[in-house]
């Protein structure tokens, strides 16, 4: 295949690459907030123990 | 297993940051604005990210040059030094504003190197699996990635059960980035021993192919040897 026509390929389907690595970031960073974050969410805003806050976190990965 | 290992080990520090972002609050920052030592905690954890993709094109590009395995074995020893160096920071109370900006600096180089090993794990069991078994044995980078996270909660809870507030703050806190050197010299080593068999065996055999990343290397030149044969005629 020349290499105008692989762009022209790339060119072509390129709204649909955009749209898949939005959603990708929108999942990995929504997963990576909350996994990260909840423990000290759970302390500051819910008074939950440090403890308890991450027994949560270790449930909800097991689960 | 390197690869596994690495990945596993990089998604337990990054999680044990945060599952211990309350305590490392209070070691590295002033405790007078618990709000403003929190902010700053995750402002740390946040810009370590920015380097990231640098590291994730310096590597792989590093990594097609110099050899998977070379360049893994590395990012895990620069991963691991660091993260293992984060467990000595003396506390704020000790050296005042060194404590954060070190805690930084550390962080930073440890992204920097995780970057590439992450991708680095996830190609160089691509190249090297087998094709029947190639999905399957790629899947462990996002399992390692996955336990990483399950093991520091694990280690989280049972900390915070077991220890006292001051012991957290003291020592407590240290313990899972201090375990993380003697873990990341596990994991280079594994790699260690399967380049010292695939020599054993290529001694052996004597063949191109067996070399980590010569098929990989040669192909491109013999295909531009035919494409300029081609031209010729």
């Amino acid at each position: 295949m020349a290499p105008t026509s692989r762009w022209a390929e790339v060119a072509k389907s390129l709204p649909s690459m955009i749209k898949t690595l939005l959603v990708m970031s929108l999942n990995a960073g929504a997963y990576y907030l909350l996994l990260s974050y909840i423990p000290t969410f759970l302390i500051e805003q819910a008074h939950m123990s440090e403890a308890s806050s991450t027994l949560v976190v270790t449930i909800g990965l097991v689960a | 297993m390197a690869g596994g290992l690495g990945t596993l080990l990089e998604y337990f520090d990054y999680a044990s940051y945060s599952y211990l972002a309350t305590t490392i609050a209070v070691v590295f920052f002033p405790s007078e604005d618990r709000a403003a030592a929190l902010l700053s905690t995750f402002a740390i954890f946040a810009l370590s990210f920015l380097v990231r993709p640098i590291g994730a094109f310096i590597w792989g590009s590093l990594g097609d040059r110099l050899g998977r395995k070379t360049i893994l074995a590395t990012t895990i020893l620069i991963m691991s030094g660091s993260t293992f160096l984060i467990g000595f920071i003396p506390d704020y109370t000790v050296i005042g504003l060194a404590a954060p900006a070190l805690l930084l600096l550390l962080r930073m180089t440890q992204s920097f190197s995780a970057s590439g090993e992450y991708a680095g794990a996830g190609t160089f069991i691509a190249e090297y699996a087998p094709p029947k078994r190639r999905g399957l044995l790629t899947s462990v980078v996002p399992m390692a990635a996955a336990a990483g996270f399950l093991l520091a909660s694990l280690m989280a809870t049972v900390f915070y059960a077991t220890m006292s507030p001051e012991f957290m703050q003291t020592w407590g806190w240290r313990i899972p980035f201090i375990v993380a050197g003697p873990l990341g010299i596990l994991a280079s080593g594994c790699d260690r021993v399967s380049r010292t068999r695939r020599s054993s065996g290529a001694s052996r055999r004597r063949s191109a192919s067996s070399r980590p990343g010569a098929a990989h290397a040669w192909r491109p030149r013999a295909a531009g040897r035919r494409s300029r044969r081609a031209f010729r005629r």
